[in-house]
């Protein structure tokens, strides 16, 4: 037994009390296992793994019980200084975001020399050689030694961060969201990385991930912990066929699967087209532009939407499917104007938005919508849900001021808001619920249209599933066409009638969702299909 | 009625103490030079000769200083003086510095960067350097003085706004505001100003005392306010001269002085910690 | 970089033009001023003027021969002592002035960073109340009155250093680098705090301790460069404000610096004196400034590396 973890648990203190992040944790690894710690924000999952090598902040934070034997050895009860011996030598970390994880202002040879010199106090040269083997070893040009991490992107920044784990060989490797940030075909790269490197050197392996979906494929056990406490822990097999408790069948249902439940009795009289877009472009111009362009030529503005073309019939939804980089949030803002548009033309039943003056275009929108990503940032934070939501409907005389009160109860009632927190301010509420709030006022001025920009990439899975059942009856109360911009291809599957998939500023595939998911014909969907961790039916 | 950004402020800020101690002492400093012209004992040019520089006495409760007039007199017109300058320049500041900020920020484009290029090109020039030479060259009005030290401060406030404006206009619920159909104007005061507030309040908190040594370095140079009027720097350096004989004359106006950038400064300190919306859950 | 370099040169070089600029006709427009030719001034100072100044010519023509004078590091003759030159003022008070400011700076640098530094590690506690106690007070005591105070204390009272003088007797530079520096120190205190603080709740600190670093080496090879970052930018602002300070702590202790014979030039009316040096200071100011700018854009690789790595 590698590591064997009993009845750990972590408290943090606050101002407003006691918090208990880890509460009584077990279980333990082998040489060469994978274990899966799967959980929601919150459930204690990183800070379970943080503690067992004494990297929380201990004044607010305190272990407050348990043993962590690691090959005999409890590293709870070691000192600081024996911990910084094992740390990074015996166990090394990965974490989730490599663009803040690596110090921006050395190189990543330097950060890369560290551990070896450190705990093999071998000399520098020594080091450099093997430094530059292991570097090959994750695929970077070892001439990118001496560059520096904002020099590279997000996957090769993640291969750094392995790189750097790996090079003193330690028996075990905590991975903490490794992949979350990625897109999905640098993740596939970066998972198959990852278990190639750990059968190699025979590695155990924790990986801490919030989606069930991506570990499947990989981990022998799975830990699912929620509330800082475990649910259930069991062999993949197990939890995936014969999951025990009620928290795990509901994460596991909350995974998007199968198709959209197509609905034969809409019976749709063949209308004209509720948006049309041809030849639409979006550029920016580079960095660097401008007074500075005196001194060097100006690098070629980005054309984040590069010439696309499609309509959007009354009643569907549409999904647009594509990478980060691939233009499709612009593609989304472009379409409502929210961006200037460099070249082409956006009709919305029939009226071309670019044609109108700027106030004609101000009262057009509220036929036309958005629901944003980041909940966080969408609400005006010194603003009440009351005062928000009366906004569209005061300001499109949609209510008067004597009935805007009852007008802004029903719409919280429809995103299913009670009417307690009509008076509170955003901040007061979680990620899910102000997603409902950005959704009643989308809904508020009663749009035709409704673009929903990743509405729930930044929520927890069993959140994502309820919100998605809220769009969806949304969609089927007020007759809504609704364009959905995501990066996941399960939840557009579930969600869509029709698809486009977007890469580089271009529509490179479009059609009805069964087709582009069953037959993908240009290569870059099937790659992007092909990289999609499917999780056992 | 549930906490909003601004109640959960204020109580965090009437949790800090030296805030609090800051605030306090600004208000007495601001009660006493509004109440000056009423409640000093001598008037600020009585002169006693006859006294001479006399130590504190119960007469006289800071002294006196070499013509024979009452300090604590003195002191209290200085105070008002300074602490007159230090907040009408700043509001200069402020009224000048946030509107050009604003609209630089909001409008963007060619707007702002022609805007900014005109405060980069100030920013340039030794601006403490021209008003030296406008003071020593034009005289010793007090309006110029006003006027240069605005002078200086805008821009700082002007560049502070316009981060500020950019930062939100990027934010999601400015670009939802947009595409509920508001017009600029209705964007501006109902979700930019509000949120750019905080480092306004801040700032012109913190420029108050820059602008109030502004002056007492002038006039310490002998180049701001003239005699027979007083301000804390010209008593300062009234003060220095006389400092190895009569000490008080030095002693008592740099408390004064101190004492209040110091609360100027706690005050300011506390308003950041307060105002900061990293710690916006509580 | 030297594309960086060069392209902040060529702006620094309009800017210089405008304070020459600026400074000639604002000197110039002075009513009743010097160049003003019914002023009466003696006969031998009017001959030097109008020989150097072309008084006799159009504004235009007198500006250009000044520039073209500067261009020769001409700068006239003083208006109040005619038998002497500008620069040759300038150039007998200059080694006075940057030898204070050189040590100001080191004072402000070294006491400001390690105080800054230390109260950073440990925030919220002794170590961070005292040292930033003390930068508050620093902050709020400008050098006028800091100089006086430390004169009567350790001058007069103690009687442990000179109060006057620079280089006459041992130990007379102690109190005026002194004054000079507590308050940029003071500010250079909280500066690198609030550097430290913000670096060390970075992602990256978390990394350099999960790989097993020494405390000291997680410190200061990982964290300085990102904490002193807000200290080197604060340079440029800095450099300027010690030059007018010096006014100030000259005066103060009788240096024969070039503070002083600003200010004394000041009062005296010592027109071309106060033209050639206010154009002497601003010149160092742009060029100290693009000099601090430099060094941040050196700190910081994602300033002024091309980012040409590619994928």
């Amino acid at each position: 037994m590698l590591l064997q973890v009993s009845h750990l648990s972590t408290q943090f203190r606050s101002r407003l009390g006691t918090v208990t992040a880890v509460n009584n944790v077990s279980f333990s690894l082998d040489a060469g296992q994978t274990l899966a710690i799967v959980g929601e924000s919150g459930s204690g999952k990183s800070v379970c793994c943080y503690s067992l090598l004494g990297l929380i902040p201990q004044p607010p934070g305190k272990i407050t019980g348990g043993t962590a034997l690691f090959q005999g050895r409890d590293l709870l009860a070691a000192s600081e200084s024996e911990l910084r011996t094992i740390r990074g030598d015996d166990i090394a970390f990965i974490f989730q975001d490599p663009m803040t994880s690596l110090n921006p202002f050395l190189t990543i040879g330097e950060q890369l020399l560290e551990p070896l010199v450190r705990h093999r106090g071998i000399s520098r040269s020594a080091a450099r050689r093997r430094a530059l083997e292991v570097l090959q070893e994750v695929g970077i040009e070892p001439r990118r030694f001496s560059h520096y991490p904002h020099q590279f992107s997000g996957g090769m920044r993640q291969r750094v961060m392995i790189a750097m784990a790996l090079i003193v060989e330690p028996k075990l490797l905590i991975a903490d969201e490794p992949t979350t940030a990625l897109d999905v075909t640098v993740q596939a790269q970066i998972l198959a990385l990852i278990t190639s490197l750990q059968r190699r050197y025979n590695i155990a392996v924790i990986f801490i991930s919030h989606d069930l979906s991506v570990v499947a494929n990989f981990a022998d056990q799975i830990l699912v912990m929620q509330h800082g406490s475990v649910v259930e822990r069991g062999a993949v097999d197990d939890i995936f066929q014969r999951p025990q408790q009620a928290y795990t069948r509901q994460l596991l249902a909350a995974i998007p699967r199968g198709t959209k439940v197509v609905q034969t009795s809409t019976s749709r009289e063949a209308s004209a087209p509720l948006l049309q877009i041809r030849d639409l472009e979006t550029h920016f111009k580079a960095p660097g532009a401008g007074l500075l362009g005196l001194l060097r030529p100006p690098a070629a503005p980005v054309k984040a939407v590069d010439g696309v073309s499609f309509t959007i019939e009354r009643g569907d939804i549409v999904g647009l499917v594509g990478e980060s980089g691939s233009g499709k949030s612009t593609l989304g803002r472009s379409l409502l104007r929210l961006l200037p548009v460099t070249a082409g033309t956006v009709h919305f039943e029939a009226l071309e938005l670019g044609a109108l003056a700027p106030s004609a275009l101000r009262a057009q929108r509220r036929h036309m919508q958005m629901i944003f990503q980041d909940p966080y940032a969408s609400l005006n934070p010194r603003m009440t849900v009351a005062q928000t939501l009366a906004e569209p409907l005061l300001f499109h005389r949609l209510a008067t001021r004597k009935d805007v009160d009852k007008r802004v109860y029903t719409l919280m009632g429809e995103v299913g808001l009670p009417r307690v927190s009509a008076g509170k301010y955003p901040h007061e509420f979680s990620g899910g619920q102000r997603q409902r709030i950005a959704i009643a006022r989308a809904i508020a001025s009663k749009p035709a249209f409704i673009v929903a920009d990743e509405p729930v990439s930044a929520l927890d899975v069993s959140i994502q599933a309820q919100i998605l059942a809220l769009l969806l009856d949304l969609v089927a109360a007020h007759g809504l066409t609704m364009l959905f911009i995501s990066h996941d291809l399960s939840v557009v599957r579930k969600l869509c009638d029709r698809v486009m998939v977007m890469h580089r500023g271009k529509i490179v595939e479009q059609g009805l969702t069964e087709q582009i998911y069953g037959c993908p014909q240009a290569p870059y969907t099937q790659a992007l299909l092909a990289a999609v961790p499917a999780a056992p039916l | 009625m549930s906490a909003g950004l601004w109640q959960q402020s204020w109580r965090r800020l009437r949790r800090n103490r030296p805030a609090l101690a800051g605030a306090s002492l600004l208000l007495l400093m601001i009660v006493l030079a509004l109440l000056t012209p009423w409640i000093v004992p001598f008037g600020y040019e009585q002169q006693n000769l006859h006294l001479g520089a006399t130590p504190p006495s119960p007469e006289h409760w800071l002294g006196t200083d070499v013509l024979g007039r009452d300090m604590l007199t003195r002191i209290l017109y200085g105070g008002r003086l300074s602490l007159t300058v230090g907040f009408i320049a700043t509001a200069l500041a402020l009224i000048i510095g946030v509107s050009y900020g604003a609209v630089a920020g909001y409008l963007g484009g060619v707007v702002d960067a022609l805007m900014m290029r005109v405060v980069d090109i100030l920013y340039a020039l030794p601006i403490m350097i021209f008003i030296i030479l406008l003071m020593v060259l034009f005289g010793r009005s007090l309006l110029l003085l006003f006027l240069a030290i605005g002078a200086v401060e805008w821009m700082t406030m002007a560049r502070i706004v316009r981060a500020q404006v950019q930062s939100l206009r990027r934010q999601e619920f400015v670009e939802a505001a947009v595409a509920i159909g508001l017009p600029p104007g209705r964007i501006i005061a109902q979700h930019i100003i509000p949120n750019t507030l905080g480092p306004v309040i801040i700032y012109a908190t913190l420029t108050i005392p820059s602008v109030m040594l502004l002056e007492a370095f002038l006039s310490f140079l002998g180049l701001g306010v003239q005699p027979p009027q007083s301000s804390w720097g010209l008593l300062i350096s009234q003060g220095v001269e006389t400092m190895e004989e009569y000490p008080w004359l030095l002693i008592y106006p740099g408390i004064a002085l101190a004492s209040t950038l110091l609360a100027l400064n706690f005050l300011g300190d506390g308003l950041r910690d307060a105002l900061d919306p990293k710690s916006a859950e509580d | 970089m030297l594309r960086f370099i060069l392209g902040r040169l060529l702006q620094a070089i309009p800017v210089l033009l405008v304070v020459i600029t600026l400074t000639f006709f604002l000197v110039h427009s002075v009513p009743g001023g010097p160049f003003d030719a019914d002023r009466a001034v003696s006969p031998a100072v009017m001959k030097a003027l109008n020989s150097y100044y072309r008084l006799d010519l159009p504004i235009l023509q007198q500006y250009l021969g000044y520039l073209g004078d500067l261009a020769r590091g001409d700068l006239g003759p003083s208006f109040k002592y005619p038998g002497r030159g500008v620069g040759e003022m300038i150039a007998a008070g200059l080694p006075a002035t940057a030898e204070l400011g050189f040590y100001a700076l080191m004072v402000a640098l070294v006491i400001g960073l390690s105080s800054g530094v230390i109260a950073g590690l440990r925030p919220n506690s002794a170590q961070d109340y005292v040292p930033m106690g003390l930068a508050m007070i620093g902050i709020c005591m400008p050098a006028f009155l800091l100089g006086p105070l430390l004169v009567l204390v350790f001058g007069i009272g103690l009687e442990w250093v000179p109060v006057s003088g620079w280089g006459g007797m041992p130990g007379d530079k102690v109190l005026p680098s002194l004054t000079l520096g507590a308050g940029y120190a003071a500010y250079i205190a909280r500066l690198s705090r609030g550097g430290m603080l913000e670096v060390l709740s970075q992602d990256y600190m978390r990394t350099a301790r999960a790989k097993g670093l020494a405390p000291w080496q997680v410190v200061i090879k990982h964290g300085l460069r990102g904490g002193l970052i807000p200290v080197v930018a604060f340079l440029g602002p800095a450099f300027a404000g010690l030059l007018t300070g010096s006014f100030v702590v000259e005066t103060l202790f009788q240096i024969p610096g070039l503070g002083r014979f600003y200010v004394e030039a000041a009062f005296n009316r010592d027109y071309t004196m106060i033209m050639g040096s206010t154009i002497l200071f601003a010149g160092a100011i742009i060029v100290f400034n693009l000099a601090a700018d430099v060094l941040a854009s050196l700190l910081d690789p994602r300033v002024h590396q091309q980012s040409g790595g590619g994928q």
